[in-house]
């Protein structure tokens, strides 16, 4: 583990403003753009990001250096603070089954190559929750399903399915919107 | 297929790692967002500070519980040093005679330790001074009850006694000087003990005075050794000179005795056989009164038949009514001087029938008091004469000369008077019905009226000879005399200002009652010469009734 990190970490335990604000800054734009991708909107990535950043510096003391990085752990406790807010305001309309077209769209690094990081982002988030929440987790961030299946409370199964989902309605937007 | 998601994921997690690092702002939360979360994760974490407050307040109750176990353990070790020290008190009270005894060997005690202490002073340790401390205030605090509780079991109820007994004989009205005396003496020893008590205070005062000093002394050394000790020390030294400092060596005699012990004076023998009384305020009265004064005629005459006076008016009981205002004062209790002004009047009507003699030449009725051989008419009220020219006699129809003539008229008597009154009165009795009597003088103003009227002639046994004369012959008087009267009544308190009296009174006027020689005329034949200065005698009674304001 970076020695910075670590250090700024202790200090920032002991309450040490300098410490906080320099280890935020340091990790802002990673917990934000993880937040993007999780959330329908850069408003709604906004107050994800403001309830995982502040569940990060409470449990601060309970971030353990031996079990992972520091990078991990915030991904956690951010991925679960987008989890809390969606089940409090989305979780209805999550794993929403869409129509999928029958062609499977082939990903080649030729197409996924003009998409610009931006323009992935939106798409992403144009999915519905669930679909989104297991892409991410699954094809993001790497989760097994079982983990992904007692996160959201729901089975394997329909992990697997909601992945599968998320990827053709991930494609056939790709479509649509980038080969035409 | 799997080639192609792994590409995927790769090709993503490059896509994201990418945005990571960009500078583009749609990456980054806004300023407001940013602010808001800075300032929230360093602001000090309000659980933390919930949770330390609540770890201080927890502390603060653990350490409140603690000290008033304490507290309560040290004021339940108080009540038990007080009580002993109540018990031992008790015990000394208890023996009252040895009071003396006590007084002197706790002052030899209290010199003992005051020289025991000034030698130890240069070896003296902590404990020892307090012992003597305590020793000291335990001795005092004895003394100091034992003097209190003689004084008020002793001197004040024997003095309460005497007092008692003073009360006692005075309400009872004993005019035994020799008891008296008695209680005298009794109250005369009560001051000497008194005065043997103030005389022990004196002396104990001047003891504690001495000790006040060598205390003072000692507190002095002890500043000496707060200076040269060490820090500990000093501090010790420091609490045990504030405990000695802070007692305050009150006298052995309370200063109860300074309150002087109310011995009562006994009654001087004037207030006790009552001779002194008390002054009583001045009283005023007004009233009104109403009533009945009753005077006898004194001699009113007229002629009957001509030549004669045969009718004498005399001692007829004359009845007035008697209207009058009062006021009075009372210098002293149940004396009263009053005055005042009554007014009342009386009359006496009569009617009178002559007889004379008709003759023609004699053609008037002529005046004067008597009557000649002309008159017909003649009344004498006593002060002078009315008299009455009739002249329609002269033309008396069938009368001749010789005949006899009857001659009817009637008189009437009216008497008004005022009078004023100084009389004195006593009432006796303390209870609201009083008896009265009563003697003073008066000053009276009586006017009198006497007149003629209603003529009437005729021949005797014949009819009338229509001869009428109404013309009043008016006299009118006056006279002022003194008098004095005397009455008994009674005198009713009907409330606090309204008194009802009743009077029954008899009168004696100093009136001129003689008969002076009347004018004489000429012409009169049997001329009666003389002339009453009163209508009415010289006596008189008062029935009255009057109703009093006090103030």
């Amino acid at each position: 583990m970076d020695k910075g990190i670590d250090a700024l970490i202790k200090k920032a335990r002991k309450g040490n403003k300098a410490a906080v604000q320099k280890l935020y800054t340091q990790f802002e734009q990673k917990w934000f753009c993880l937040c993007l991708r999780y959330a329908h909107n850069k408003s709604e990535a906004e107050d994800i990001f403001q309830e995982g950043v502040a569940k990060i510096f409470q449990n601060l003391e309970k971030f353990d250096t031996e079990k992972g990085s520091f990078q991990s752990w915030t991904n956690k406790v951010i991925i679960n603070a987008a989890l809390k807010y969606l089940k409090k305001y989305q979780w209805q309309q999550s794993f929403t089954d869409l129509e999928l077209t029958e062609d499977p769209v082939a990903w080649s690094s030729d197409i996924l190559g003009e998409i610009t990081a931006k323009e992935l982002i939106n798409v992403i988030q144009q999915l519905p929750s669930g679909y989104r929440v297991v892409f991410n987790m699954r094809e993001i961030e790497g989760y097994a399903h079982k983990e992904i299946a007692e996160a959201l409370n729901i089975s394997v199964g329909t992990s697997k399915s909601q992945l599968s989902k998320a990827k053709k309605v991930l494609q056939e937007k790709i479509k649509v919107l980038f080969l035409k | 297929m799997g080639n192609k998601n792994n590409n995927l994921e790769d090709f993503l997690r490059r896509k994201f790692s990418e945005i990571e690092d960009s500078d583009e702002a749609w990456t980054k939360p806004n300023l407001t967002v940013r602010n808001a979360v800075l300032d929230e994760i360093t602001t000090p974490n309000k659980k933390r500070k919930k949770a330390g407050l609540f770890f201080l307040l927890l502390l603060g109750a653990l350490m409140s519980v603690v000290l008033f176990e304490f507290f309560k353990e040290k004021q339940a070790t108080a009540k038990i040093d007080f009580h002993r020290k109540e018990i031992k008190r008790e015990a000394e009270v208890l023996d009252k005679t040895s009071i003396k005894r006590e007084l002197s060997s706790a002052t030899k005690k209290m010199i003992e330790d005051n020289i025991e202490r000034v030698e130890a002073t240069t070896e003296f340790s902590k404990d020892k001074l307090l012992e003597r401390n305590t020793l000291l205030r335990t001795v005092i605090q004895n003394q100091n009850d034992i003097i209190t509780q003689l004084k008020k079991e002793n001197l004040v109820a024997q003095n309460n006694s005497v007092e008692n007994e003073l009360v006692k004989e005075v309400s009872l009205g004993d005019e035994s000087t020799e008891k008296f005396q008695n209680l005298l003496e009794a109250n005369h020893q009560l001051k000497i003990e008194q005065n043997k008590l103030e005389f022990l205070n004196k002396e104990q005062r001047k003891e504690i005075e001495t000790l006040s000093q060598e205390k003072e002394l000692l507190l002095d050394r002890l500043d000496a050794q707060i200076l040269a000790s060490n820090s500990k020390e000093r501090y010790e030294t420091t609490t045990i000179k504030n405990e000695i400092a802070f007692e305050t060596i009150k006298p052995l005699v309370a200063d109860e005795l300074d309150e002087k012990v109310v011995v009562v004076e006994p009654v001087t023998l004037e207030e006790d056989f009552g001779l002194d009384q008390p002054k009583k305020k001045i009283e005023f009265e007004v009233g009104y009164q109403l009533g009945f004064r009753g005077r006898m005629t004194e001699v009113i005459e007229y002629a009957e038949q001509q030549g004669t006076i045969t009718n004498r008016v005399k001692d007829k009981f004359l009845v007035s009514h008697v209207h009058g205002l009062n006021i009075g004062i009372s210098p002293v209790k149940n004396f009263w001087i009053k005055t005042g002004a009554h007014v009342g009047n009386m009359n006496l009507h009569q009617k009178h029938a002559i007889k004379f003699i008709y003759d023609a030449n004699r053609t008037s009725v002529v005046t004067s008091g008597a009557y000649n051989e002309d008159i017909n008419d003649l009344s004498r009220s006593g002060i002078s004469t009315l008299e009455t020219n009739i002249g329609a006699l002269a033309n008396a129809q069938g009368a001749v000369n010789g005949d006899e003539l009857d001659l009817n008229f009637q008189t009437n008597l009216v008497l008004t008077y005022l009078q004023i009154p100084l009389e004195f009165n006593y009432l006796y009795g303390k209870k609201k019905l009083q008896a009265l009597f009563q003697v003073g003088g008066q000053w009276n103003l009586l006017n009198y009226q006497y007149y003629m009227h209603g003529f009437g002639t005729k021949i005797d046994n014949q009819s009338n000879m229509s001869l009428t004369d109404n013309v009043d012959l008016p006299e009118k008087s006056s006279v002022q005399y003194w008098g004095l009267h005397a009455g008994v009544g009674l005198n009713y308190h009907i409330s606090k200002h309204f008194v009802l009296q009743g009077l029954l009174s008899y009168e004696y006027y100093f009136q001129y009652n003689g008969l002076n020689p009347a004018p004489s005329n000429g012409n009169q034949i049997h001329a009666i010469n003389y002339k009453e200065a009163s209508p009415v005698s010289n006596m008189g009674f008062g029935l009255k009734l009057g109703l009093n304001y006090r103030f």
